[in-house]
């Protein structure tokens, strides 16, 4: 699904510097309506001009949309350490993927990227346990659904064996209130934000792979290496491609121009003819149903996998 | 001489150009702290005392001693009130203040303003944007009905 006119407006007001982005709000309140605008972009839009603002006469909507937000993510974030401690006290390791790590590491403020889900990647030996404890804090919170909390446990994201090892080597630590999880390191991090596309909601993930992408410490040189062994160069190459198709970034952004002059490996287009399913798998399981079952189908798919 | 300290991580606080935003995920309370309370906020969390923080705000404040020290001893109190921040030990040592990088400017010492939300429950049920008036959230618009859908 293309960008519509009015979000377009609202990416260049909440990602462009100063003067095209003031010229970019301007020109979208003359056209559209802020109804006409996701309102996670409002709040990012707010973020990104809050200091030239002021006297704006919907400068409080836009205070507002990032102020929820905001109060929001702290009861997520809260929420979400309850049940990082409880894993940290039996020491089963955690990788965040997925919304908590994008809106902690890359965005400025914690108002101005939505937490949504959260999704938890431990290791495949570790998962059952890791379910177990998760579902009884879930069964003894009186409101575990509370601001619209939900988790996800997951064993495997990179198909191929061996390959999550790598995922494990390159993460970074982070703590979360007084818990601690891990997070995939810039380069991995870019590489998910790119592949996870939510296709209802390209200007989000525009901003995220954006905001990723742009990290100060992304290690440029590593990437080409990283896609080859990780097998996806020409899944990324596509992204990258859609990406610029909706999105012309200001300034040029050097992590994905070096993405879009990646050469495939033709040894990754006879794996992905294997597959058939690329090369991020989405065997995600859901903590709010059916939980168990969802388990042990995680486990076959992992274990026809690595066969 | 008292200094402070956040309660706890359940006290999450952002500043977000000069207005402090507080956040009790126990108790389910926002707070809103802007006028000079932004800077005081950040002096009293830093771990200084209301008589260093009242020194320090007299050399860049055009007001009184006597009016500075009355503001920042009245929102620590409402801090403590609110259990937002507990008194340190004896001995802790409080974040230095930041060294200006050339010449002081003197600016009014505006009043502080201190608002409440008891009720973010409710408050999280709103809809950002239509149930609010033009203040923007939390306050909520004359006629605005929750739902459980914030819509």
């Amino acid at each position: 699904m293309p960008i519509d006119p009015p979000n377009l407006l609202a990416l260049k007001a909440a990602l462009f510097p100063k003067e095209e982005a003031l010229e970019a709000w301007s020109r979208l309140k003359e056209v559209f309506t802020i109804d006409d605008v996701h309102p996670e972009l409002l709040a990012l839009i707010f973020s990104n001009l809050v200091s030239w603002l002021e006297g704006d006469n919907l400068f409080g909507k836009l205070k507002g949309c990032h102020h929820y937000q905001w109060s929001k993510n702290q009861f997520l974030r809260y929420q979400l350490a309850q049940r990082l401690r409880l894993l940290n006290q039996e020491d089963i390791d955690v990788l965040l993927i997925g919304d908590a790590p994008v809106a902690s590491r890359y965005f400025e403020s914690s108002g101005a990227r939505n937490l949504g889900h959260f999704e938890l990647f431990v290791p495949r030996e570790k998962i059952r346990e890791a379910a177990a404890l998760l579902e009884r804090s879930s069964r003894a919170d009186r409101n575990p659904d509370k601001h619209g909390f939900s988790i996800s446990l997951r064993s495997n994201i990179l198909l191929g064996p061996g390959r999550d090892q790598c995922l494990w080597r390159h993460r970074s630590r982070i703590e979360i209130l007084d818990a601690t999880a891990c997070i995939l390191d810039p380069v991995d991090q870019l590489f998910y934000a790119l592949l996870a596309i939510n296709r209802n909601a390209v200007a989000l993930w525009i901003i995220d792979v954006l905001m990723v992408a742009s990290f100060p410490e992304l290690e440029l040189n590593t990437l080409d290496q990283r896609a080859h062994r990780y097998a996806v160069t020409a899944r990324l190459k596509d992204k990258v491609n859609f990406f610029y198709s909706q999105f012309q970034p200001h300034p040029t952004v050097p992590a994905l121009e070096r993405i879009s002059g990646l050469k495939v490996d033709a040894s990754e287009l006879l794996e992905q003819c294997v597959f058939g399913l690329g090369a991020f798998s989405s065997a995600t399981l859901r903590f709010a149903t059916t939980r168990l079952r969802q388990l042990k189908k995680d486990k076959a798919v992992s274990q026809a996998i690595s066969d | 001489m008292d200094s402070y300290s956040v309660a706890g991580s359940h006290v999450a606080h952002q500043n977000i150009d000069g207005e402090v935003i507080v956040v009790d995920l126990l108790k389910g309370i926002y707070f809103s702290i802007t006028g000079s309370g932004s800077i005081i906020w950040q002096h009293l969390v830093n771990g200084h005392s209301v008589d260093q923080i009242a020194d320090h705000m007299l050399l860049s404040h055009d007001a009184s001693r006597q009016d500075i020290e009355a503001a920042v001893d009245k929102l620590a109190k409402q801090l403590l009130d609110d259990s937002l921040l507990v008194k340190n030990e004896e001995g802790a040592v409080p974040v230095p203040f930041p060294v200006p990088s050339g010449d002081i400017v003197r600016k009014a010492f505006e009043p502080v303003n201190f608002e409440k939300y008891t009720d973010m429950d409710a408050a999280l049920m709103l809809d950002p944007i239509h149930d609010t008036d033009e203040s923007g959230w939390p306050c909520q618009a004359v006629g605005a009905v929750e739902s459980p859908a914030g819509n």
